[in-house]
């Protein structure tokens, strides 16, 4: 939701977060699009070896805030997460970043799609990103960052990312209606009021995310859902904290109605995520976006002297 | 595949480094390789042992022009080349998609809708091939790349210009048996019609997994090429009448490219949606995993005089002199030679034949890719002088209008609703450029896209709103849509916007000061007022306003006084009436849905209505001089010009193809003739014949026409493509 501006007063053609030159927005700004809870890029370290996903904080935010989770973050860990893997000195404007893998977020795998994903599409999903979740509570991290800008979703599974968006929006005992950057359908009552985010929230959020992929927004009627999903989907979006039920009992719900027989223990969403758990245009997207992003082109001295 | 580089692979190869071994043979290597600037490319290279051959050199060279010619849509783009270098060498983009026989061996047979698609997209490559005067003689399911877009044809090798003998003379034994023409076989003319012999042995291999003269030795498979009848055994039995004739032996017996386009697939749909899951899986895995490869060296046997590792991210080799350089943006001065090359061996050859494929319609002028991470975001491009302003996800970009080259680019802080023309002059308005507090309106210099002082500096009104749009330029006058300041909106908020208090305001852009102020009262707590169109016509501004279900709200203000005139919702539904640029003249709105209508401008009142006998849909209309033009959107797809005074029937369009397709593009109106998007591409029909007079095979979905610059430019889903405007068609020629 946030637009995109230089950090000098200046247009500056070779736009850059921390060692990163910009190729793209990850999201796309303006009117009709879901709050994003961060800046983020594609970027490209200027000897062009390394792409990444750069994020940085919307304007506003508090920079200690927005540094502390992202180091954080680096604790939450599994296959379905977007790893932080920088993270800018204290002394620098903060950003973090991840390594590129081609993605698209979640609302505009939407637009892509032409509208809500199929039911085995949001299985699949709610079931890695349960299974995300639990992996997360069993340790004692709460994720506070879940709407539907933050799932990004990858060829092979979705990438949880925006960590303690919540946490960095405003500190524990104040308000948090109405700030940007969160997402309001996706934000769990007892946070909106103040709390400090616990696993109920993140579950809360979860469901949320689900109901917008199934419907495309996060407070749907529960007769828009899908029948299987209906119970599920509303029972993660309880007002009351402590009806709502855990993130493995979920991904129990989930992962355990498809028939999965290549599910295992450590895999439980595996079987969910087989070729064809992305509809056409989805896996079209992303496909082009890894294709320009190969062709994308950073200007430095050296490629200028390339040219000669 | 990506295997890493071997021992004695060079660091760096005409300024790329190397990054991995994509293909090795007798020729040479194919490397993925790393331009200074971070692009990515594959690298073929021919060993300079073999490029001491005139013919393997001449071949090379046919093979980087074939590459250029037949351009980024069906085949892969060309960044850079050297044909003259001691080791020639061809950058190509890296296709992200298995070749056709790995998908074959991958995921089986495909099935029959997948077949069509490919098949269509295939004799569509060729039609435009061949009409640039290039039969490719090789195809063959390893030369096709199955992506997620479309098929591309690769792999040029023994390409040949029509007439050109010289590699005839060389008496190399070109084509692979399993795949070659009768006529080919015994060493005669492998025209046009041979490629289509081969592709449909390609589409048998993609539809059964075999070829239709099996396998075996060359001299085998030669004679069964010649005299045995094609194996269609397991062909889908719908598509054995159309690839049966193309293995006639005769090659006038063949059917043309155009009748396969047509015969094969209606066009419906993206090509992705016909693919087997099992193939998007692996394009989308190879797409993935170019970014999870580590570079690597396999180490040298033990004892190698050079065993020790070079590493590959040394500096890159800037020292190899290109003989054949292109400066700047690559994939512009490429792609714009290509099109002139195109253009040219076209004129060369105006003895092609009526009935193969396009025929007489223009040569594109130029061709450019553009980036589009976010389709929703892309506008069509603005016309201001002799430019075009595109805007991407990427940012805004101007591009001269002849030639298709990028003049500037990356002012990423802009999006098409911050950007507006009065067809001179481009504006901008966004908070970012300012930190300052208000609203400020400012110039772009067209040279290079830098901002110029803000011409409007309005401190009631708040910049911040991502909600805010410019609207139009209209004279002095610049539009907005934005909000005033509150008192409780801080330099540190960011624009989530007012819950009340959207307005359209006017400014004055020599004075700059404000006009008039019209406020909004669709106030939806959360929501913005989206404009997603707008026309200024004499005295009114018109406003298409997105509705929350999805719909269209017309709101039209009157440019004297800033008051709105009238509001009425119209039938239509937002994400396609924002595709056309809206329909209105002095008098009316014309707007079509299930019949075509007109408004009067003056109240809202319907002028008049036309309905077609038996016809119950039509897709969006223009108007121009007194005319409104618009497609049934039922049965033929003809195309009805109406009188825009009184809605009476003109004429409608003589002998129409029908077409399956959504009909969402406008038609636009030239001044010999009207364009209408069809199924198969861009149709041309004659104003004066009321038919076709030719067809531009390729499926853009918006068009924008410049008259001024006499040039057509159509966007499609990543090409944007430059026609002639009023090209001479075969009638007054």
């Amino acid at each position: 939701m946030e637009r995109v501006h230089t950090e000098s007063s200046r247009p500056d053609r070779a736009r850059r977060i921390g060692p990163y030159h910009l190729i793209t927005r990850i999201d796309p700004s303006g009117p009709g699009q879901p709050p994003v809870a961060v800046r983020r890029f594609i970027g490209r370290s200027a000897d062009g070896d390394r792409t990444v996903i750069v994020s940085a904080p919307l304007d506003g935010a508090d920079p200690g805030r927005f540094l502390v989770e992202a180091d954080a973050a680096r604790r939450l860990i599994g296959p379905w997460v977007l790893p932080v893997a920088e993270l800018a000195a204290p002394s620098e404007t903060p950003w973090y970043a991840s390594p590129y893998l081609p993605v698209l977020p979640l609302p505009v795998a939407l637009a892509v799609h032409g509208g809500p994903l199929p039911e085995r599409t949001v299985r699949a999903l709610g079931a890695a990103l349960s299974e995300t979740l639990a992996g997360a509570h069993a340790v004692g991290i709460t994720h506070a960052g879940l709407s539907p800008a933050s799932v990004l979703l990858a060829w092979d599974g979705p990438r949880l990312s925006c960590f303690g968006a919540v946490r960095t929006a405003a500190p524990d005992g104040e308000r948090r209606t109405g700030l940007p950057g969160l997402e309001p359908g996706s934000l769990a009552p007892e946070q909106a009021s103040g709390g400090r985010p616990r696993p109920p929230g993140d579950v809360y959020g979860l469901g949320a995310v689900l109901a917008y992929a199934a419907t495309g927004h996060t407070v749907p009627d529960s007769s828009e859902l899908p029948p299987s999903l209906r119970s599920p989907v509303t029972r993660c979006l309880t007002r009351d904290a402590a009806a709502r039920p855990t993130a493995s009992e979920v991904l129990s719900t989930l992962a355990g109605a498809a028939s999965t027989p290549m599910a295992t223990v450590l895999d439980p969403s595996g079987a969910l995520l087989g070729p064809g758990w992305l509809p056409s245009r989805v896996i079209a997207a992303i496909a082009r976006q890894s294709a320009e992003v190969l062709a994308a082109e950073v200007l430095t001295p050296i490629s200028r002297t390339a040219g000669n | 595949m990506l295997t890493p580089l071997s021992h004695d692979d060079p660091a760096g190869l005409a300024g790329f480094r190397l990054l991995a071994r994509l293909g090795h043979g007798g020729m040479g290597t194919v490397y993925l390789a790393r331009s200074a600037s971070g692009r990515t490319v594959a690298l073929k290279t021919m060993h300079p042992s073999i490029a001491s051959d005139p013919a393997a050199r001449t071949r090379f060279r046919l093979e980087t022009d074939a590459a250029r010619i037949i351009g980024g849509h069906h085949g892969a783009v060309v960044v850079d080349a050297d044909p003259l270098a001691p080791a020639p060498w061809l950058a190509t983009e890296y296709v992200l998609g298995p070749p056709l026989d790995d998908a074959v061996d991958l995921c089986g047979p495909l099935p029959e809708e997948s077949v069509r698609a490919l098949g269509a997209a295939l004799a569509g490559a060729l039609a435009q091939l061949h009409a640039s005067g290039i039969v490719h003689r090789d195809l063959k399911p390893s030369n096709v790349m199955v992506t997620a877009y479309g098929p591309k044809i690769i792999d040029f090798g023994i390409a040949r210009a029509s007439g050109d003998d010289r590699l005839t003379r060389t008496g190399s034994a070109a084509g692979t048996p399993a795949f070659m023409s009768p006529e080919q076989a015994v060493g005669q003319e492998h025209t046009a019609a041979g490629d289509v012999f081969a592709l449909a042995g390609v589409l048998l291999h993609a539809a059964t997994g075999h070829g239709p003269f099996g396998t075996g030795q060359p001299a085998d498979l030669l004679y069964r090429v010649r005299y045995s009848d094609p194996d269609l055994t397991g062909l889908p039995q719908a598509l054995a009448p159309i690839l049966g004739p193309c293995l006639a032996k005769d090659p006038a017996g063949r059917p043309t490219t155009h009748d396969l386009v047509a015969r094969l697939h209606g066009g419906q749909g993206h090509f992705a949606d016909h693919l087997p899951d099992a193939l998007l899986a692996e394009i989308a895995r190879r797409a993935s995993a170019v970014w999870q490869y580590r570079p690597e060296r396999l180490p040298a046997p033990a004892g190698h005089p050079v065993a020790e590792t070079v590493p590959v991210t040394a500096a890159p080799d800037l020292s190899r002199r290109r003989l054949f350089n292109i400066t700047g943006s690559s994939l512009l001065a490429t792609t714009a030679i290509g099109a002139a090359v195109w253009a040219s061996t076209r004129e060369r050859d105006p003895d092609t034949p009526k009935s193969t494929d396009s025929g007489n319609a223009p040569a594109a002028l130029w061709r450019r890719n553009v980036v589009t991470a976010a389709p929703a975001e892309l506008g069509r491009p603005l016309v201001v002088g002799d430019k075009l302003i595109v805007t991407t996800e990427a940012g805004v970009s101007a591009v001269e209008a002849s030639s298709g080259r990028n003049l500037w680019s990356g002012n990423a802080v802009l999006s098409s609703w911050d950007v507006a023309t009065d067809g001179e002059r481009l504006f901008a308005v966004d908070y970012s450029l300012y930190p300052r507090e208000g609203l400020h309106i400012a110039q772009i210099d067209l040279e290079d896209g830098s901002l110029m002082d803000p011409a409007v500096s309005a401190k009631a009104y708040n910049g911040k709103l991502v909600g805010n749009q410019l609207l139009g330029i209209d004279g002095d006058v610049a539009w907005l849509l934005t909000a005033r300041v509150r008192k409780e909106d801080t330099d540190e908020s960011s624009g989530v916007g007012p819950e009340r208090g959207w307005l359209i305001a006017s400014f004055s852009l020599s004075t700059g000061r404000r006009r008039t102020e019209l406020i909004l009262d669709e106030a939806v707590p959360g929501e913005y007022p989206w404009v997603t169109g707008v026309r200024a016509n004499g005295s009114n501004l018109v406003l298409f306003f997105r509705t929350e279900s999805g719909g269209v709200d017309v709101l039209v203000v009157d440019t004297r006084t800033g008051t709105g005139v009238w509001r009425a919702p119209l039938g239509l539904n937002a994400d396609d009436a924002a595709r056309n640029p809206i329909a209105v003249d002095d008098k009316h709105l014309y707007t079509a849905s299930d019949a075509v209508r007109a408004r009067r401008m003056a109240d809202g009142g319907e002028a008049w209505r036309y309905q077609g006998k038996n016809v119950t849909a039509y897709g969006p209309p223009t108007v121009r001089d007194e005319v409104v033009y618009a497609v049934e959107a039922v049965g033929a797809r003809a195309l009805v010009a109406i009188s825009a005074d009184t809605g009476a029937l003109l004429w409608r369009e003589k002998n129409p193809v029908a077409s399956g397709h959504e009909l969402k593009v406008a038609p636009t109106v030239g001044d010999k003739y009207v364009y209408k998007h069809c199924a198969a591409g861009l149709r041309a029909i004659d104003l004066r014949t009321h038919e076709t007079a030719w067809l531009h095979p390729e499926s853009l979905d918006r068009f924008s026409a410049l008259i001024t610059a006499g040039l057509l430019i159509g966007v499609g889903e990543g090409p944007m493509v430059a026609l002639p405007l009023e090209p001479a068609g075969p009638a007054s020629s």
